[in-house]
């Protein structure tokens, strides 16, 4: 390693130690590296900056957090929670059920697992603590699981910040994570069906069906949504960018005129909720820049790629080496250092072993998703165990067969890129 | 790691941090008209609007920096404290100024490299709006000018003798308390 890789790697190490925030940190490493090498330190303005002002698409994360932030504010999780609870409340573990299909609904209009959980997860968390037959960790470790789909189903911000580092298209990934979003909520249900059994959980309640068309009225107006966002980025009249302002206003009209729910000052703590968190977000990816410069620089993903065909690996094994990788980094790493460090190394590896990229995408994304509800640091349990006040060790006992379940939906999809690229290419994406 | 915004208490109590909160927000409302209005002339009126896109993205940077120095207490940032939180407060203290102290001493010996780039830019201009590039960019070398003098005041109340009350701004427990 030269000494511009140990500057930079020592002052994000001792940084983070230290505690200083992650963003920060990025950007100290990208100038101890200039200064190490003896570069113009001016570059970090010129990387940052030229890459920051060149990407329109990334404006589409503050517009799908607005969007998502409108819909809470409009109280869209109880009507969401209401449709769901018709369907599929009445099986054994039906809350459970009702919380998972509740949070893939959602999840058509939120990018972001931390919004899912914030939103349609907090009153599926507090619905099954009311019945008193869900123990509180139980509940919190449902939604914190449910709330992974979010990123899968488009859209999704992770897969927006993916395309921007791979050349992959939106349209593309976007269409691969559904089937994959689908398969984790039906697997989570299979889990949900079979502690239900093992503990005894109760089974929901049943509406009587002459209700239903009432509920699903009040309810069809935000199911709208995700139809709005997703038709129009899918049948190519709006780019995912605008698709998430027309959705951000579509919601807007209704959360304003239908259900009356929101005026100027909510409005105006949403828009600053939202700048809060696109903030961090895109904080994040901009310290990413610099890093990608000397990543980049260093031809640190040459030397890998060349690492990998001396070993000879299968684009299986490779997958699976990547799967292990990121698992047992997801475990101490946040998603989004993840995705912004050590994802453009691999890029070029995967595209070298023929593989995928669009498939690559959601496979690293649903690794991220893991690791955002397992221990010891899950950023979904520290949400969920702060919103609930719910100790965090309760729910850490009892995460882990929702964390094996999607492991093993991990494997059968790294297994079978079928059924990821299975909808893309109907659609004529190669 | 600690968790942005959603774990953290509101507590929008000074009278800059107000304004501060609200430029931020409206700045992200004015992306947000901008682009509906770019969207309704291009589709609605097939009359397209070339300089809204730059417009936006242009916008959403300033406002993703402003935000950032001005809006963003130290917890609401991500950062890895995974560490930090066993440790007792005096080690807590001692860490965050080891740390802030190598930052600013670091990025202090960068700003005036990252300000000269800058002011360089001057004779160039954005593609649509024209705009003069080093005023573009002088958010950047801004937003850390703020992030330093931020964080030497935090360091300044760590080193004194009110330190708990301040390390109380980093662990997240205490909204009313920001520097």
């Amino acid at each position: 390693m030269t000494a511009g890789l140990w500057a930079l790697l020592a002052s994000i190490v001792l940084g983070a130690l230290l505690r200083l925030p992650l963003a920060l940190v990025m950007f100290a490493g990208g100038a101890s590296y200039l200064f190490a090498t003896k570069q113009d330190i001016g570059l970090l303005v010129g990387q940052v900056m030229n890459q920051m002002t060149a990407m329109y698409v990334l404006v589409a994360i503050p517009m799908f957090i607005l969007a998502a932030n409108i819909m809470n504010a409009a109280t869209i999780s109880d009507r969401l929670w209401a449709a769901a609870n018709v369907l599929v409340g009445r099986f054994k573990g039906g809350m459970g059920h009702v919380t998972v299909l509740a949070s893939m609904i959602f999840s058509g209009i939120s990018g972001s697992a931390i919004t899912d959980a914030a939103g349609p997860g907090l009153v599926a968390t507090k619905m099954m603590r009311d019945t008193g037959r869900y123990p509180p960790g139980l509940a919190c470790a449902i939604t914190a699981s449910a709330a992974t789909i979010a990123p899968i189903i488009p859209p999704s911000i992770p897969l927006v910040i993916y395309a921007l580092l791979s050349g992959a298209s939106i349209g593309a990934l976007f269409l691969a994570g559904i089937v994959p979003g689908i398969l984790m909520g039906g697997a989570l249900m299979i889990a949900i069906r079979i502690i239900a059994g093992r503990r005894g959980l109760p089974v929901g309640e049943k509406v009587p069906l002459r209700e239903a068309p009432r509920i699903f009225a009040n309810s069809a107006l935000s199911l709208t949504l995700p139809v709005v966002l997703l038709g129009g980025i899918f049948s190519g009249i709006f780019t995912p960018t605008e698709s998430a302002a027309v959705a951000a206003f579509w919601a807007l009209m209704l959360g304003t005129i239908v259900y009356r729910r929101i005026d100027l000052p909510v409005f105006q703590g949403v828009l600053l909720e939202t700048a809060k968190q696109t903030s961090t977000t895109m904080l994040l990816v901009a310290s990413a820049f610099i890093l990608n410069y000397a990543i980049a620089n260093e031809r640190l993903a040459e030397s890998l790629v060349a690492a990998i065909s001396a070993m000879q690996l299968s684009p299986l094994m490779f997958m699976v080496v990547v799967n292990l990788f990121f698992l047992v980094l997801g475990c101490f790493l946040d998603a989004s250092v993840m995705m912004l460090v050590f994802v453009p190394l691999l890029i070029p590896s995967a595209r070298a072993l023929g593989i995928d990229l669009t498939y690559f995408g959601i496979v690293v994304t649903l690794n991220f998703m893991i690791g955002l509800i397992t221990p010891p640091y899950g950023l979904l349990l520290f949400v969920m165990a702060s919103l609930t006040r719910v100790p965090l060790i309760t729910i850490i006992r009892e995460i882990w067969p929702f964390v094996l379940t999607l492991i093993i939906l991990l494997a059968v999809l790294t297994y079978f890129p079928a059924i990821t690229l299975f909808l893309p290419r109907y659609f004529g994406y190669q | 790691m600690s968790e942005p915004s959603v774990a953290v208490a509101d507590g929008e109590t000074k009278p800059w941090r107000r304004a501060a909160g609200f430029v931020a927000a409206w700045s992200l409302g004015l992306v947000f008209i901008l682009f509906i209005a770019g969207i309704g002339m291009r589709y609605l009126f097939n009359r397209p609007v070339s300089w809204i896109d730059e417009a936006v993205t242009l916008l959403s940077v300033w406002s993703t920096f402003w935000t950032a120095a001005f809006v963003l207490k130290w917890p609401e940032h991500i950062a890895f404290d995974v560490v930090f939180t066993h440790l007792k407060p005096a080690a807590q203290r001692f860490c965050l100024l080891a740390g802030g102290a190598g930052f600013i001493l670091l990025m202090g010996a960068a700003l005036p490299g990252m300000t000269d780039y800058t002011l360089f830019l001057w004779r160039e201009r954005t593609d649509a709006m024209q705009l003069r590039l080093d005023w573009v960019y002088a958010v950047f070398p801004l937003f850390f000018m703020v992030v330093l003098l931020r964080l030497a005041w935090s360091l300044r109340l760590l080193a004194s003798t009110r330190w708990r009350n301040e390390l109380l701004n980093w662990t997240g427990s205490a909204s009313e308390h920001e520097s």
